[in-house]
């Protein structure tokens, strides 16, 4: 495939954060690896989902990902082109085709703006529109698109008047009035209501229809993953243990930590059977070793060499890739 | 006779722009060793009704009518010292978000030591076996009650909380969106431990939650709640597998699901009701598919179908009186 088709290549990203830990009573400086040799693809037109729990990395990867933090490693390209390599003043450029948006409506959008001001300001930035009335127009249209109709009682309209499904648009209409190529939604719905969750999830589907936009859907919620995601990355501890198309992630799980974050999702359903997790210890200590499955101290099915070589994704069915060590067989 | 009996209870919030009525004739009954379940969502009153069993509704709110009768007493007669012994000896809470609920300047130990104190468990060595064996009952080893709460995660500080509510095993517990905000094998973990704890001490339990699988696994009976009306009572699985109410069967269809086949999901359309000026109607008729003309004229009452209480005009062949 060309590296026009891919709108983002990502190589071995890592970032570690410096921590100290504590070695008897002295402190030892150390590495927190939080994302730790990631390797993934985005086509054009694609909704990859990252699922994970708190404290895996997602969040981190994303910042590297737009350049917000500096990568400890590894490569990001983006329609082909080395992000790193690139100077502030052409990232800045390159943001307008990447964007980003954030869990909290309530944190993210400036309770001083209205509405329609939130989505001036973006124009200026950027820089995008000629006159005041040009940017009126395209503030109408975006309003529109995102359905936040009629536009006028919207317009004049400041975050505290609204509900958190309506700001989650307008956070949606902000990203999209700069025509991204792809766009990275970070838990966008985890802080809303069941009923309006859909609604969002819904816009999210028809612009990557409309606009054949790419994205990566965060979250740690495998139910409304599968309603978007047409492929899963199932990540533990900053590193990719799972990946594949979602229905077949779903249907047929591998790693034994996708099998218990499967088996851990409450249902709706009052007459499905509640099954016992199949994990060894969840308390369990955990580090962040530099070899071996950092899976292992939970994992009930871990055996020794598991502690000494790093498991790597191994295609177990037609792209469905699994990083354990029952699967690697090399 | 039931353990709780809420009757016709209204609660209102005076304010400037005038007066919101966040609860609106709520009827429902707790039987022994029950879990009911609260469901609805944000603002629809489920929280206000769960604190003014409690009597913590305090000012801008106040309860305007009703009747909250806890073992055959009216507790809208207790002075607040009376209110005071039946929290957390009879009633007790788990709040949502216990990170806020917890004393970030004392270790979990004493935290724990404090309230079985005011208990009138006043000898030391009691106070620290006992503080001992209610950690070891949440899942947390006592080793660990020289913590702090920062020190703990927000799964265990939920433990830490449930032991606290657990401490005078109260007849009945308030669940206040228990799992909501933690990891999905944390959530599991703690709907397993609730679960057991239910059994061990023969519960009851009031669970307020948003989200329907939760309910699902922890409670026999629900009322869905929409604009400060109970608009549908029924067992959970009557429920699941035949909601009556337009709003009931809404809510069930927007739920995404990993087990079974992958459906098209349907969303609720507009906005919950502005509680302010609310019309003299049906809340749900403008966001219903099913309203009728009917639906816009006058507030549907409580009927009862197949030992199911539904709130909806589709369901009673009453006339409008207006």
């Amino acid at each position: 495939m060309s590296d026009n088709e891919l709108v983002l290549k990502v190589r071995n990203l890592k970032k570690y954060f410096p921590v100290k830990q504590k070695e008897g009573k002295r402190n030892k400086k150390a590495m927190l690896r939080a994302v730790d040799g990631l390797n993934f693809d985005v086509k054009r037109g694609e909704i990859l989902g990252f699922v994970g729990e708190s404290g895996c990395g997602k969040s981190t990867m994303s910042r590297t990902i737009l350049r917000l933090i500096s990568p400890t490693g590894g490569k990001v390209y983006h329609c082909g082109e080395d992000i790193a390599a690139m100077s502030d003043e052409e990232m800045r450029k390159r943001r307008r085709s990447m964007q980003m948006i954030f869990q909290d409506p309530f944190g993210s959008i400036n309770p001083r703006r209205s509405v329609s001001e939130t989505i001036r300001m973006v124009l200026k930035i950027h820089k995008i529109c000629d006159s005041r009335a040009e940017e009126d127009s395209v503030i109408r249209n975006i309003l529109e698109e995102v359905g936040l109709t009629p536009v006028e009682s919207y317009w004049d309209k400041f975050p505290a008047m609204m509900s958190g499904g309506q700001l989650q648009r307008v956070s949606m209409a902000r990203v999209l009035v700069l025509k991204p190529e792809f766009i990275i939604a970070d838990e966008p719905v985890s802080m809303l209501d069941v009923s309006v969750r859909i609604g969002i999830l819904d816009l999210l589907l028809s612009m990557r229809e409309k606009h054949n936009l790419s994205f990566i859907y965060i979250t740690h919620d495998l139910a409304t993953a599968r309603y978007v995601c047409d492929r899963i990355a199932i990540m533990y501890m900053g590193r990719i243990v799972e990946t594949g198309p979602t229905e077949e992630i779903l249907g047929n799980p591998q790693h034994p930590y996708t099998k218990a974050l499967i088996a851990a999702v409450p249902e709706p359903d009052p007459t499905r059977e509640i099954n016992e997790l199949p994990l060894k210890d969840w308390t369990a200590e955990v580090g962040g070793e530099d070899s071996g499955c950092r899976f292992y101290p939970r994992c009930p099915v871990g055996i020794d060499s598991c502690l000494l070589k790093t498991p790597i994704l191994t295609e177990t069915a037609e792209g469905h890739k699994t990083a354990c060590l029952s699967f690697d067989k090399l | 006779m039931s353990l709780l009996e809420v009757k016709n209870l209204c609660v209102d919030y005076e304010m400037r722009r005038g007066t919101a009525r966040a609860v609106n004739n709520v009827n429902f009954t707790l039987e022994k060793g029950e879990t009911l379940g609260l469901i609805g969502e944000s603002g629809c009153g489920k929280t206000t009704a769960a604190m003014s069993i409690l009597g913590f509704v305090t000012s801008p709110g106040r309860i305007a009518e009703g009747e909250v009768i806890f073992k055959g007493k009216n507790l809208r007669n207790f002075t607040d010292e009376q209110m005071r012994q039946l929290r957390g000896m009879s009633m007790s809470i788990v709040r949502q978000e216990a990170q806020n609920a917890l004393n970030p300047v004392l270790t979990v130990g004493e935290q724990i030591g404090e309230v079985l104190r005011e208990h009138g468990i006043r000898n030391k060595i009691d106070v620290e076996d006992r503080v001992d064996s209610l950690l070891e009952m949440v899942g947390i080893s006592p080793e660990r009650k020289k913590s702090y709460p920062f020190e703990f995660s927000g799964g265990m500080r939920q433990r830490v909380m449930i032991a606290l509510a657990a401490i005078a095993e109260p007849e009945l517990m308030i669940l206040d969106e228990p799992i909501t905000g933690l990891d999905v094998i944390v959530q599991r973990q703690l709907l397993n431990l609730l679960n057991d704890l239910k059994n061990k001490m023969n519960l009851t339990a009031l669970l307020i939650a948003h989200d329907l699988s939760v309910i699902a696994e922890m409670c026999s009976r629900v009322a869905v709640m929409y604009g400060g009306f109970i608009v549908e009572k029924a067992d959970v699985v009557d429920l699941y597998e035949k909601p009556l109410h337009p709003y009931s069967k809404a809510l069930i269809e927007s739920y995404p699901r990993i087990h079974g086949e992958k459906k098209k999901l349907v969303s609720i359309p507009g906005s919950p009701p502005h509680l302010l000026s609310p019309p003299e109607s049906c809340l749900f008729a403008e966001r219903c598919k099913k309203a009728t003309e009917k639906c816009f004229r006058c507030i549907p009452e409580e009927t009862i179908i197949d030992s199911r209480m539904v709130r909806c005009h589709l369901y009673s062949e009453e006339e409008c009186n207006v």
